[in-house]
């Protein structure tokens, strides 16, 4: 019976040559965002993997060459981006891919701008995950709102229900032609971005693990989306107070209450200006030794304590490089601040992502966009993520250059002692990973409590609209 | 099998049916007349249960339908002023629809004999509803009613619009279906096929049922003076007098 009234529906729908045309928009711009974002990908995940190549050739090609040289030549941390990037991009492309490690300081994260990082996610993105987020829902809502009104307004529902059919039924066919509509509209973007040619990088076997989530997900939301419209045109008196109200939920869950929640977070939980920031990260950092300085007085003390330890009176007469451990002391103590000061902005930050995710709470359309950009890997803890394993990566890579020019034989005072070109070569490149899902997951309780919380409210009203409709409370 | 006892509906400050008193019992024909807004739709839709009454209780072949909508529902067919269908489906296809909708699948051979008692061609059956007239929608409806075979069959306002020849057939078949054992209640503003297709008549006025008279007892100009002398009168005003021959 379902089905029937879905086919029927679906018939309507096929015989109707003026909802084509806003039909086929919609399917040409999912497409098209689907398609442009795998061609860009593409483009970028081979700008990235001859970059990768010339900066490690580059590495290579140094030879035997001093470790501390080195460190100041430095690597960098390439973020591939994996293949549900093309289908939701996310705040990453606004916040860069790129971080460059060198030794006495942390790689700069790639935000254009520190305060506003927690505010990007609510830009608009010309990807299908947006269009599905959006413009999908739209067209449900028009598409929607004017089925279930033609039926009761033509009095074939009275008709139906008079001769047996069941209201839940009628409802629940309305539903599932939606959001059979919608399934393909986000089928026909998830088959134009897939590429046979991925690489079997991490992020693309993330992503094997992640699709499924992705389309399950995005199929639960415009599940919401059509028993919403569903319910609401059932539940309301006319098509034209239906549609009005549908759309002032749309432009309410899409624009408005988005833009708010990203308010509050700013307010509440303020972020530093980027001069600021650095700044305060500068005084504190000056405040710690600096190694290149002899004179330094942290590393002076270090230096006597040594001394006294290896019972010799001059640093030339240390069994060791002694440039190269203060070099250490400088990272380390440096290492501390960023902790500290990226620490704290990282905690911001965070705090802003869990005051939107609450609003989420009320806002299905806020919960998918987060949850897509979460199972897309291209939301600011994915980002933040990329930051700590480059940074990670960068104090263990100096760590090892350093450990390289205090104990590789050279003594204090020795800059031309060089660390054999087979030791560089073996310094291993870095390599994102992408967080396991559940970890992902994690940070998006709320979301996927809302979505199932609406998913249980939605279903409620529709049976309790379904009663209504057969017992004559509502009007059919 | 339908029945009315003391049914009063408001809406609001308005009290469309008033107090309402009817039976139609198995095999005859009620004809309810009466001007627009007088409670006639208002009384239909307490039967099929999409209204329920704030005082007095309806019942359809013994079952209460604010209890038991399904339950009194199954009893009934039902035939609106516009059988609504769907444009691309053809007559077969349409019964066949609310056939299945109904949880009854018929075969093709049973359908179109259903159309065919009707009064609709075979080969109309098989063209799509949206070249349809009014008349030949009406007779879809009809075939639906009959796949039903409900005990009860509800009319509401089913011949206006109807070319005098569709309304004769239409009213010849609800003789028929009469005949068959099923109770029929219709509204309508057509005092002569009122009139023509026997049994009793009320006319309703102001959500009450001010008239109720066996159609042989009356000729057509005395059926429409009584129409008139109650729609005319005001409030209280005491029952017409009948002519005596």
């Amino acid at each position: 019976m379902m089905g029937l009234v879905a086919r029927l529906e679906l018939a309507h729908w096929r015989r109707n040559r003026a909802l084509w045309r806003p039909l086929l928009a919609t399917a040409l711009a999912v497409l098209a965002a689907a398609v442009w974002a795998t061609a860009e990908d593409a483009a970028q995940r081979e700008a990235h993997r001859e970059a990768a190549n010339e900066a490690r050739g580059q590495w290579e090609a140094q030879g035997a060459k001093h470790p501390h040289g080195m460190a100041h030549f430095g690597d960098f941390a390439f973020r591939p981006a994996g293949p549900l990037a093309r289908l939701d991009r996310g705040v990453q492309a606004r916040l860069g891919k790129v971080i460059f490690m060198e030794g006495h300081r942390q790689g700069a994260p790639m935000h254009a701008d520190v305060a506003r990082a927690g505010t990007v996610a609510r830009f608009p993105r010309p990807d299908a995950a947006f269009l599905l987020h959006t413009l999908v829902p739209l067209l449900l809502v028009f598409l929607g709102g004017a089925g279930l009104a033609r039926d009761r307004e033509s009095g074939r529902l009275k008709l139906a229900l008079v001769h047996g059919a069941r209201a839940h039924a009628v409802l629940g066919g309305h539903t599932l032609a939606l959001w059979g509509l919608g399934l393909a509209l986000l089928g026909l973007g998830v088959v134009a971005a897939l590429d046979t040619n991925v690489e079997c990088g991490d992020p693309a076997h993330a992503a094997i693990e992640r699709l499924p989530a992705f389309v399950v997900l995005h199929a639960l939301f415009l599940a919401l989306v059509a028993a919403g419209v569903v319910a609401a045109t059932a539940w309301l008196p006319s098509a034209r107070a239906a549609l009005l109200t549908l759309l002032a939920a749309w432009v309410l869950g899409t624009a408005l209450l988005p833009r708010a929640a990203a308010g509050v977070a700013d307010a509440w939980f303020p972020l530093p200006s980027q001069d600021d920031f650095q700044a305060q990260l500068r005084a504190s950092r000056e405040a710690g030794p600096d190694g290149h300085d002899p004179r330094d007085a942290f590393i002076a003390t270090r230096r006597e304590a040594m001394l006294r330890e290896h019972g010799v009176d001059t640093v030339e007469a240390l069994p060791l490089n002694f440039d190269g451990i203060a070099m250490q002391l400088d990272e380390e103590f440096g290492n501390r601040v960023w902790d500290e000061h990226y620490g704290a902005l990282s905690h911001q930050l965070a705090r802003q992502v869990r005051a939107v995710s609450l609003a989420a709470l009320v806002n299905p359309f806020q919960a998918i966009d987060n949850l897509s950009m979460t199972l897309a890997g291209t939301d600011l803890a994915h980002d933040l993520a990329f930051q700590e394993q480059a940074e990670a990566h960068r104090r263990e890579l100096i760590a090892k250059l350093n450990h390289e020019h205090a104990y590789g034989g050279s003594r204090t005072g020795d800059w031309s002692a060089e660390a054999s070109a087979e030791f560089l070569a073996a310094l291993g490149g870095f390599t994102y990973r992408v967080p396991p899902l559940a970890e992902a997951l994690r940070g998006r309780v709320a979301e996927l409590v809302a979505l199932t919380f609406w998913a249980l409210l939605l279903l409620a009203l529709q049976r309790r609209a379904a009663r209504r409709l057969e017992r004559g409370t509502l009007a059919c | 099998m339908l029945q009315a006892s003391s049914v009063t509906r408001r809406f609001g400050a308005l009290t469309a049916v008033d107090a309402l008193d009817l039976e139609v019992r198995a095999g005859e024909l009620f004809c309810l007349l009466g001007a627009n807004g007088a409670g006639k739709t208002t009384t239909i839709h307490l039967f099929l249960c999409f209204l329920a009454p704030d005082a007095g209780s309806v019942r359809v072949g013994g079952v209460d339908p604010v209890e038991d909508p399904q339950g009194a529902r199954r009893q009934l067919a039902y035939i609106p002023e516009n059988v609504a269908l769907y444009p691309h489906l053809s007559g077969i296809e349409s019964v066949d629809l609310f056939c299945r909708m109904g949880g009854t699948r018929l075969p093709p051979a049973r359908l179109e004999e259903l159309l065919e008692r009707s009064g609709l061609a075979r080969a109309d059956a098989r063209r799509r509803v949206s070249g349809y007239s009014k008349g030949m929608r009406q007779k879809v409806g009809l075939a639906i009613a009959y796949a039903r075979e409900a005990k009860a069959l509800v009319l509401d306002e089913p011949l206006s619009g109807l070319d005098p020849e569709a309304a004769s057939d239409f009213c010849a078949e609800l003789g028929r279906i009469r005949d068959g054992g099923a109770a029929v209640l219709m509204t309508t503003h057509d005092l002569f096929r009122a009139k023509e297709l026997g049994g009793r008549i009320g006319i309703m006025r102001a959500g009450r049922l001010v008239e109720e008279l066996a159609a042989s007892d009356v000729d057509a100009r005395e059926l429409e003076r009584l129409y008139l002398h109650h729609m005319r009168a005001a409030p209280g005003d005491a029952p017409a007098p009948r002519a005596t021959s």
